[in-house]
C-alpha cells in the first residue's frame, strides 16, 4: 500500500538526443504497460524524484529528459547500469481513439507525443498528424524517427530560429497550423505552457470545439498519487486526473496557463 | 516531552513549545503569551528548529591536517588550542590574540568568552557581530539616553498612536513585531515608513518617505527642523528632562526640508506631514540596519533619539525608541560585554571604577585600552599584528565586508580555532574545530530586543561529542591555570547578576516563567525605561551635521548597492539553508534592480548580472522589480555562491566602528 | 450505544489506569500554554481546547517516509473539530501507508466543548458533538458523561448513566450553538469567486508564515525531500516554492493567487470532489495568523 516507495531498477542505456536532452532506457521492473501520456516518478536516492512522461514502451521504458534542475542535472551524468528508482505508471493519458489525431508538440513535448504515435501505429491506426516545433534545428529530438514517421503520416516541423542548412518552416508551431489536415480531429497539445496557450487560442480561432482539445498539463509534483497537493488546479490533481485534460474540463480555471 | 523555548533566529524572541523525544523535534507550537508573539510564529519559527538534529552537525573535534579535517579527541584539541594561544600570547603579547563571540549563544556563553579573553588571555580583543549591526545604537543611545537598548516593550506597541519605521524591513526581519504594528494600524493607528525600497509594510503607511541611502541624517534633521519651526516640541519635557537643547536648535536650522530635499530626494511636503504627525502623537520609532550601518551610523541613531527627546516621545507608555536587534541574543551578548570597548554592563574598559569592579571580582588586572573591533581584527590580522583567532558561532567570511581580505587574513594567521555547530565558510580556514551545543541542547538565557532575559531549557540530547560552549571555555581556562569551577550555567548567571547591574539579582527561578526585562532590581523588571530620569540623568541632545556617505554614485560607479536580508534565510544561512522548505523558497542569490534600470542595461529578469565595486566583483542573477527605486540595487548577503560582502563598503563609523554596508557604489553590467 | 459517567475526581485515576496499559497523550499545561504532549500521570491532563490540535500524532510535521515506527496510543481531550478533520484526511491520505497505519493505532477520546472558543465557528459545519466516536466525554457538572460503543476502555471507575444524563450533556453542548454565530455556507462552493477582492487585500498583510496551513487540522499538503533518506514535511500552499517549477516558472507567482488557492481549495475544489468543505470551523487558522486573516470574512464575502 505504500504508494510512494520506488522500485529498484537500472538504466539499460543512455544516449544524447540534443545538447540538453538525453534518452534513458530503463528496465521495466513494474511490468504494467503504460498508456500514452502517462508518466513515472524516477527516483534518485538521496536527491529526489522527477515525474517524466513515457516516450516509448517496448518491454523497457524509454524516457527523454531535458536537463532543467538539480535532479535532471544529476541524471545527465549517470551511466549505463546505474541504479534508478521507478514508480508508476501514473495519471490519465491521451484518449485512445480511431478518430483523426493532430499531435501538436513543442520542444520536450515530443517524447510523450511519441508514445501516442507508437501506440497508434502498433494497432494499425495511422490517423495521425504531427506538428512539431523546436527552438532550433539542433534542438529537434528523434530526428531519424521523424524521417521514418514522415513515410507513414503527415509530419510538419518548424523551428523558432533556423540555421544555414535549414530549409523548413521558421516560426512558432502555430505558424504551421495551416497544414492541419482535418479540422474535425482530436488535438493533443504537449509542450511549454506558453506554447499550449497560443496553440489553444489559434485552434479556437479555427472553431475547434473545446471537447476536441486535449492538453498535457505540467505542474510541480511530489507524490504522483494525488495526496501532496502540489499539482492541484481547480478540483483536479494533474498527477491523478491528468496530466492529460480535455480543454472543456479546465478552461474556466484562470491558472491553467501562466 | 514538552519544553518551552525561545526561537533562535531574530531578536523578537518568540516563545514556542517544542514537543520532542529527546532525539528529534516532533512538533512546534507557538506560545499564546500576549506580550510577545500571541500564539504566532514566522516561518522560521515553524520550520526552522529542525537544523539542530541535521546530520551535518559537527560531532567531534577536528584538526586541519594538510587541508583535510581529521577527527581528534577533545584532549588533543584542547591541548593544541591552549598550547598555541599560550605560546602566541607569550611570544607576541596578548594583543596578538583575537576572540569573536556569538550573538546566537547564551548570555552565559558570552560572559565566559569575554572573561576568557580578558582574565585568562589579558586582552580586550573580544568582539562580535553586534559591531556590524547595532554598534552605532550602543554609542548613539548611550550618549543621548545613557543606555543603548529599546526603551519600551513589545506589548507597549499597542499603546502608541503612531509608528515611525526607518531603515527596517520589519515584516521580513522581525515579522511578529511587524505584524503587531500592522494589526494596530488596521485598528486606526498611523504609520510612517522611511525606506528607499517599497517594502511590504509600506502597504500600511500613510506616509512613505523614499530617501536615498545614506541620507538618513538629513531626513531626520529636517523633521526636527519642521517640529522646531512649527513649535510642536514638548517644552516642558525639554526643560525638565534634557540638556543641550540650544546647540541642537542651532544645528537643525540648516535642515529646512526644501533644502534637504535636494539631498534626500524626498518631497518637502511629505517631510512636513511626517514630522507633524510624529510630533503630535504618542510615537515609537523603530529602526534597524538602514540607520546603523553607515559611517554616520552613530549620528543617525542620535538624530532618532533627538526626535524622541524633542517631542517627549520617550519614557512614557506608547512612546519610545526601538532599535530592532537582529539576533536572538545580540542584546545579551552586548550586555555581557563581548565587545572590545565595553565590560559587561556597558562599563567602558577605560572607566577605572568600572574596571576595578571586575578586577576585584576576577582577581586580576584588566587592560584599560579598548581592543580591536571585529572589523579591525581582520585588518590587524592581515598586517600580521594579530596572529591567533578564536571564533565562536560567527561566520565573518560571509557576514563582514571585504571578504577576500578576511579570507587572506585567516590564511595568514598562525592559529585559528572555530567553535561552531556546523562547518561554515569560516570554519574551512580553521586549524582546530570544536563541536558545540546548539540552542536545543542548552540551558541558559537569551535577551531579546525588548531587554527581556528569557530562559531556554534543552529539548534535545547532546549529540556525538559536542560540548556546551561555556564548558569548553572553562576547560581552556583550567588548562591555563585559572580555577573556574562553574557547575552549571546558573552559577554563571549568579556571577553575572552580581556584576552586571542591569541583570541585578536575577536567577533562573524568577525568569523561568515569563522572562524579565532589564534593568532588574530584586527580580522586578522594567517595561519602560527612562520614566523618571534617563539612565544618564538628563537626556542629551546630540545634533550632528549630515556628511556624504563614504561612497556615493558617480560616473564610474553609477549605482548604489545596499545590502540586507530576506525573510526565508537568516544571515549566512548556516541554519536556514539546511531546512528544506526555507531553502526551497529562497535557494539562490539575486540582486534586485529597478525594471527601468534593467532595460537600459539590457538585463532581463533572471539574467546574469555582474556587480563591480571598488573592492571586487561578483556575478549573480538579476531580479527585476519596482521595489527598489531607480539607481539603487539591493542584494541579500545569505549566499556563499555570490557573497555580496566581497564587494561591500568597508569604511567605518569612527565611533562605533560599524561598516557602511548600506551604501556601496557599484557598476552594473550584463554578463 | 452505552452511556456511562465518571466523576471528575475519578478521571485522574482512570487516566492512571490507562497509563498502565497504553501510551497516553493529551492537553498538558506548560507555563500558561496548553499543548498536546505525552502524559505520564493523571494529574497532567487538562480538559481544554489547545492552540494546535493533535494532527501531528497521526500525521507528523516531519517524518521519514519509509520507516515503520508506529505504536498504539490513546489521545485524550480531542475536540470534535479535530476528530472530524481526521475523517476528512482519511479521504485523501487513506491510501498513504504511514497515515493509515497510525490512524489504526491511535485511539481518540473526544471531549465535547460546552463553551465556544474565541475564534471557532464549528457550528457552521458540524458543531461540538460527534455522532461517530470511540469514547465521547461531556462535562455535565460533577461528572463526565461518557458515550461509547465499546466496553474496551471501561473499568470500574465508571458508573452507568441514563438518558437524563445524556440530555444534560446535549444541553451543555447546545450552549455552543447559542453563543456561536453560524455562518451561511449554502452554495458557498458555487458563489466563491476567482476574483474576490479579499485575495489582494489579504496579500497586503500576509507575512507568509504558513501557520494557517500548519495549524489547520484538515490541511494535508506535504513536501518530499531527500537527506540521505526520503522525508516528508508539512507544506504550505501559500509559499511560492509550492508550485515553482524547475526553470523558475510559477503558476502562482504572487501571494494573492496563493491565498486564493488556499481558500478556494478548502471551500470549493475539495467540495466539488467530496461534497464537503475542507474545514471544520475550528478557527485555528485565524488564531495563529499574525495578522488575523480570517476565513470567516471569505465565507461572508460571497454574499447571500
Amino acid at each position: 500500500m505504500n504508494s510512494m516507495l520506488p522500485i529498484r531498477s537500472k538504466i539499460i542505456d543512455i544516449w544524447d538526443e540534443t545538447d540538453d536532452i538525453k534518452s534513458f532506457l530503463i528496465e521495466d521492473v513494474i511490468g504494467e504497460k503504460p498508456l500514452p501520456g502517462q508518466f513515472y516518478e524516477l527516483s534518485i536516492n538521496g536527491l529526489g524524484e522527477v515525474p517524466i512522461s513515457v516516450a516509448s514502451w517496448n518491454n523497457d521504458l524509454l524516457f527523454s529528459i531535458k536537463r532543467a534542475g538539480k535532479i535532471t542535472e544529476y541524471m545527465h551524468k549517470m551511466k549505463k547500469g546505474d541504479e534508478i528508482g521507478l514508480r508508476g505508471p501514473y495519471g490519465k493519458g491521451f484518449p485512445i481513439t480511431a478518430k483523426f489525431k493532430v499531435l501538436i508538440a513543442g520542444g520536450i513535448g515530443l517524447p510523450p507525443a511519441r508514445s501516442v504515435i507508437e501506440y497508434s501505429l502498433s494497432t494499425g491506426d495511422k490517423n495521425i498528424q504531427l506538428l512539431y516545433g523546436a527552438r532550433s534545428p539542433r534542438d529537434l529530438v528523434y530526428k531519424s524517427l521523424l524521417y521514418e514517421w514522415k513515410k507513414k503520416f503527415d509530419v510538419d516541423i518548424t523551428v523558432d530560429v533556423g540555421d544555414e542548412n535549414w530549409k523548413g518552416n521558421v516560426g512558432v508551431v502555430t505558424t504551421i497550423f495551416n497544414r492541419i489536415r482535418d479540422i474535425d480531429s482530436f488535438f493533443y497539445i504537449i509542450g511549454p505552457t506558453i506554447m499550449m496557450k497560443f496553440a489553444v487560442l489559434e485552434l479556437k480561432k479555427m472553431n475547434v470545439p473545446d471537447e476536441n482539445i486535449f492538453l498535457s498539463m505540467e505542474r510541480r509534483m511530489k507524490c504522483g498519487i494525488g495526496i501532496c497537493g502540489h499539482c492541484n488546479i481547480g478540483r483536479f490533481y494533474v498527477c491523478k486526473d491528468g496530466p492529460v485534460f480535455k480543454y472543456s474540463s479546465i478552461k474556466d480555471i484562470p491558472e491553467i496557463f501562466f | 516531552m514538552e519544553t518551552r523555548t525561545v526561537c533562535p533566529y531574530c531578536g523578537v524572541g518568540c516563545n514556542a513549545i517544542v514537543i520532542s523525544d529527546g532525539k528529534k523535534v516532533l512538533n512546534i507550537i507557538p506560545s499564546k503569551r500576549e506580550d510577545i508573539n500571541y500564539g504566532t510564529l514566522c516561518i522560521k519559527g515553524w520550520k526552522g528548529f529542525y537544523y539542530a538534529s541535521n546530520r551535518k552537525r559537527l560531532k567531534k573535534p577536528l584538526k586541519n591536517v594538510n587541508g583535510e579535517f581529521k577527527e581528534i579527541s577533545w584532549e588533543e584539541a584542547i591541548d593544541i588550542t591552549v598550547k598555541n594561544l599560550k605560546n602566541i600570547m607569550e611570544e607576541y603579547g596578548p594583543e596578538s590574540l583575537a576572540f569573536q563571540s556569538s550573538a546566537k549563544c547564551t548570555n552565559e556563553d558570552n560572559y565566559l568568552m569575554q572573561k576568557l579573553a580578558r582574565q585568562v588571555f589579558h586582552t580586550n580583543n573580544i568582539d562580535h557581530c553586534a559591531r556590524s549591526c547595532h554598534a552605532s545604537t550602543i554609542e548613539g543611545l548611550i550618549s543621548t539616553f545613557g543606555s543603548g537598548a529599546m526603551t519600551t516593550s513589545i506589548k507597549d506597541i499597542n499603546n502608541a498612536d503612531l509608528y515611525f519605521i526607518i531603515g527596517s524591513n520589519t515584516t521580513e526581519q522581525h515579522p511578529i513585531i511587524g505584524s503587531r504594528i500592522i494589526n494596530n494600524v488596521r485598528m486606526g493607528k498611523k504609520l510612517i515608513v522611511a525606506d528607499p525600497r517599497k517594502i511590504q509594510i509600506t502597504n500600511f503607511a500613510s506616509i512613505h518617505l523614499r530617501h536615498l541611502p545614506g541620507t538618513d541624517l538629513a531626513l531626520l534633521n529636517s523633521m526636527a527642523y519642521v517640529i522646531l519651526d512649527k513649535g510642536l516640541y514638548d517644552k516642558k519635557f525639554i526643560e525638565e528632562r534634557t540638556e543641550n537643547f540650544d546647540e541642537f536648535k542651532d544645528v537643525m536650522e540648516f535642515y529646512d526640508p526644501d533644502r534637504t530635499s535636494r539631498i534626500t530626494g524626498v518631497d518637502p511636503e511629505l517631510i512636513e506631514k511626517a514630522a507633524v504627525l510624529y510630533a503630535s502623537s504618542k510615537s515609537i520609532i523603530f529602526y534597524a540596519m538602514g540607520i546603523t550601518q553607515h559611517t554616520q551610523g552613530t549620528e543617525n541613531v542620535q538624530a532618532i533619539a533627538n526626535l524622541a527627546l524633542l517631542t517627549g516621545n520617550v519614557g512614557r507608555p506608547g512612546t519610545g525608541v526601538a532599535p530592532l536587534r537582529g539576533h536572538n541574543n545580540v542584546q545579551g551578548s552586548s550586555d555581557m560585554g563581548a565587545l572590545c570597548d565595553f565590560l559587561p554592563g556597558y562599563r567602558r574598559v577605560y572607566d577605572d571604577q568600572g574596571r576595578r569592579l571586575f578586577e576585584d571580582a576576577w582577581k586580576c588586572k584588566l587592560p584599560p585600552v579598548p581592543g580591536a573591533s571585529l572589523t579591525e581584527m581582520f585588518e590587524l590580522a592581515y598586517d600580521g599584528k594579530i596572529r591567533a583567532m578564536y571564533i565562536m558561532g560567527e561566520n565573518p567570511v560571509l557576514s563582514e565586508p571585504e571578504s577576500d581580505k578576511i579570507k587572506k587574513s585567516l590564511e595568514k594567521i598562525e592559529f585559528l580555532v572555530v567553535q561552531d555547530i556546523f562547518m561554515t565558510e569560516t570554519a574551512n580556514y580553521a586549524d582546530i574545530i570544536l563541536p558545540a551545543y546548539s540552542f536545543a541542547e542548552k540551558l541558559g538565557t537569551f535577551t531579546n530586543t525588548e531587554r527581556r532575559i528569557q530562559l531556554i531549557t534543552p529539548f534535545l540530547e547532546p549529540i556525538g561529542e559536542t560540548r556546551n560552549d561555556w564548558e569548553i571555555f572553562q576547560t581552556i581556562a583550567n588548562k591555563m591555570g585559572y580555577d573556574w569551577h562553574y557547575k552549571n550555567s546558573e552559577e554563571i548567571m549568579y556571577e553575572i547578576s552580581k556584576l552586571v547591574p542591569q541583570y541585578g539579582g536575577i536567577n533562573y527561578e524568577c525568569i523561568k516563567n515569563n522572562g524579565i526585562q532589564w534593568p532588574v532590581v530584586n527580580c522586578n523588571g522594567t517595561e519602560i525605561m527612562h520614566r523618571e530620569k534617563f539612565t544618564r540623568g538628563k537626556g542629551r541632545f546630540m545634533p550632528a551635521y549630515w556628511k556624504k556617505p563614504s561612497e556615493f554614485s558617480n560616473d564610474e560607479y553609477p549605482f548604489i548597492l545596499t545590502t540586507g536580508r530576506i525573510y526565508y534565510q537568516f544571515h549566512t544561512g548556516t541554519m536556514t539553508r539546511k531546512i528544506n522548505i526555507l531553502e526551497r523558497e529562497a535557494p539562490e542569490p539575486f540582486v534586485e534592480i529597478n525594471t527601468e534600470d534593467a532595460k537600459s542595461l539590457n538585463i532581463r529578469n533572471g539574467g546574469c548580472i555582474r556587480l563591480i565595486s571598488r573592492y571586487g566583483e561578483i556575478e549573480t542573477r538579476a531580479r527585476l522589480t519596482d521595489i527598489v527605486p531607480k539607481g539603487i540595487a539591493f542584494m541579500p548577503f545569505h549566499y556563499y555562491e555570490a557573497s555580496v560582502n566581497k564587494i561591500t563598503n568597508p569604511n567605518l563609523d569612527p565611533k562605533a566602528k560599524i561598516p557602511e554596508l548600506k551604501v556601496t557604489a557599484v557598476k552594473l553590467v550584463r554578463c | 450505544m452505552m452511556l456511562y459517567k465518571i466523576s471528575k475526581n475519578n478521571l485522574k485515576d482512570y487516566i492512571n489506569y490507562l497509563l498502565e496499559r497504553y501510551e497516553v497523550w493529551g492537553p498538558k499545561k506548560i507555563n500558561d500554554d496548553y499543548v498536546f504532549s505525552r502524559i505520564e500521570n493523571g494529574n497532567e491532563f487538562s480538559d481544554v481546547r489547545t492552540l494546535l490540535g493533535p494532527k501531528d500524532l497521526i500525521y507528523p510535521p516531519q517524518e521519514k517516509l519509509f520507516e515503520n515506527d508506529f505504536h498504539e496510543i490513546i489521545v485524550l481531550g480531542v475536540k470534535s473539530c479535530d476528530f472530524r478533520a481526521f475523517k476528512m484526511l482519511d479521504d485523501v491520505l487513506g491510501i498513504d501507508n504511514n497515515y493509515s497505519a497510525r490512524r489504526k493505532l491511535v485511539h481518540m477520546f473526544n471531549f465535547v466543548c460546552t463553551e465556544p472558543c474565541e475564534f471557532g465557528f464549528c457550528t457552521t459545519f458540524y458543531g461540538p458533538r460527534l455522532d461517530d466516536f470511540e469514547m465521547q466525554f461531556t462535562d455535565i457538572g460533577e461528572y463526565y458523561l461518557v458515550e461509547t460503543n465499546t466496553k474496551k476502555f471501561i473499568n470500574n471507575l465508571f458508573e452507568n448513566a441514563d438518558k437524563n444524563n445524556l440530555d444534560i450533556a446535549i444541553e451543555k453542548s447546545e450552549n455552543v450553538y447559542k453563543k456561536m454565530k453560524k455562518l451561511n455556507v449554502e452554495k458557498l462552493n458555487e458563489k466563491i469567486s476567482w476574483d474576490n477582492p479579499l485575495w489582494k487585500e489579504f496579500s497586503e498583510r500576509c507575512i507568509s508564515c504558513g501557520a494557517c496551513n500548519f495549524a489547520c487540522p484538515t490541511c494535508f499538503c506535504f513536501d518530499v525531500y531527500d537527506e540521505s533518506e526520503r522525508y516528508r514535511e508539512w507544506d504550505s500552499c501559500i509559499l511560492a516554492g509550492f508550485t515553482r517549477l524547475a526553470g523558475n516558472a510559477n503558476p502562482r507567482p504572487t501571494l494573492d493567487l496563493r491565498l486564493r488557492q488556499r481558500f478556494m481549495h478548502k471551500l470549493k475544489f475539495h467540495y466539488e470532489n467530496f461534497d464537503y468543505h475542507l474545514c471544520t470551523g475550528c478557527g485555528r487558522c485565524i488564531e495563529v495568523c499574525p495578522v488575523k486573516i480570517d476565513i470567516r470574512d471569505v465565507i461572508r464575502s460571497v454574499g447571500p
